[in-house]
């Protein structure tokens, strides 16, 4: 199923992004935010959770120690990336989004690679309050 | 001129598992040892590392790299022809990617290998990207290239 921007998910919404691996974020020794890696996904579906609606509870259980790396939706949208809900994608994890990029047909891969780029350069490491733990 | 012995590069593939590391062992002792480099043994055995692990997880993606993936990341790698690079980071990317990366000072040079053999070059000097452009089959020497612009010349 093709993904479109999901308009109903506002600009200012936080995304979260598990960083699945330690190369996942920048820099490896104290991480400060993700990496470009992070947001490279080879088919363009970069599966991310809505912060404020992520259990973070069920997700330290799957993915223990991992840290998060954190960009707006309006992050997304200006680095070229839409964003669309998948609550179906996740098996049964909530907030489930894809940030997504079309690559485009002619240099589409460096132009997702500039994206990437510039999409974690405006991330952070999410840390999750007690709140939303 | 440092070189691994014959033993130092065998240990490099004793992590992996028994049928890729008779095939390692294999390769190894039929490459002259001109022709092999520190950096490359690394490289291979990360990358066989990444092959052997890796599943479909919900909520980050599909980090399985296929067979012809690796192998498209092998043939990069045996396009180089530099003896003395550092070793590069080896990164897998969602979706079934591979990441290359070599850095030195504030210059990198990263190579992604994608499913279906799509193959990026990339060249960063201080976090910035210089170059971006992908690489058909043909060309992966011009990844020697860039490298001597990392290393200089030797």
């Amino acid at each position: 199923m093709p993904f479109t921007n999901d308009a109903s998910i506002a600009d200012d919404v936080v995304l979260v992004r598990v960083l699945r691996y330690a190369s996942w974020a920048y820099p490896k020794e104290q991480p400060t935010r993700p990496s470009s890696v992070a947001f490279f996904d080879s088919n363009g579906e970069n599966s991310c959770f809505i912060a404020n609606q992520a259990e973070f509870s069920k997700l330290a259980d799957k993915f223990p120690g991992v840290r998060y790396g954190a960009v707006t939706a309006g992050q997304a949208r200006a680095a070229g990336y839409y964003v669309s809900r998948d609550e179906e994608g996740a098996e049964g994890l909530t907030g489930h989004v894809i940030v997504g990029f079309d690559i485009p047909e002619v240099n589409g891969l460096a132009k997702y690679r500039k994206a990437a780029e510039r999409l974690s350069k405006g991330g952070s490491i999410y840390v999750p309050t007690e709140g939303n733990k | 001129m440092i070189t691994m012995d014959r033993d130092t590069r065998l240990e490099k593939v004793q992590e992996g598992d028994a049928r890729l590391r008779d095939e390692a062992c294999m390769h190894l002792c039929a490459a002259p040892a001109s022709m092999t480099a520190p950096w490359l043994a690394a490289a291979v055995t990360s990358l066989w590392d990444i092959q052997k692990s890796g599943a479909v997880e919900a909520g980050v993606g599909d980090l399985r790299v296929s067979e012809e993936t690796a192998a498209c990341v092998g043939r990069v790698l045996g396009s180089i022809r530099i003896q003395w690079l550092p070793t590069p980071d080896v990164v897998r990317v969602s979706g079934g990617g591979v990441v290359l990366r070599w850095s030195l000072d504030n210059d990198d040079v990263e190579v992604a290998v994608l499913p279906k053999e799509r193959v990026l070059l990339t060249t960063l000097k201080a976090g910035e990207i210089s170059e971006s452009y992908e690489l058909p089959p043909t060309q992966y020497l011009r990844v020697n290239d860039v490298l001597r612009g990392l290393v200089g010349p030797s």
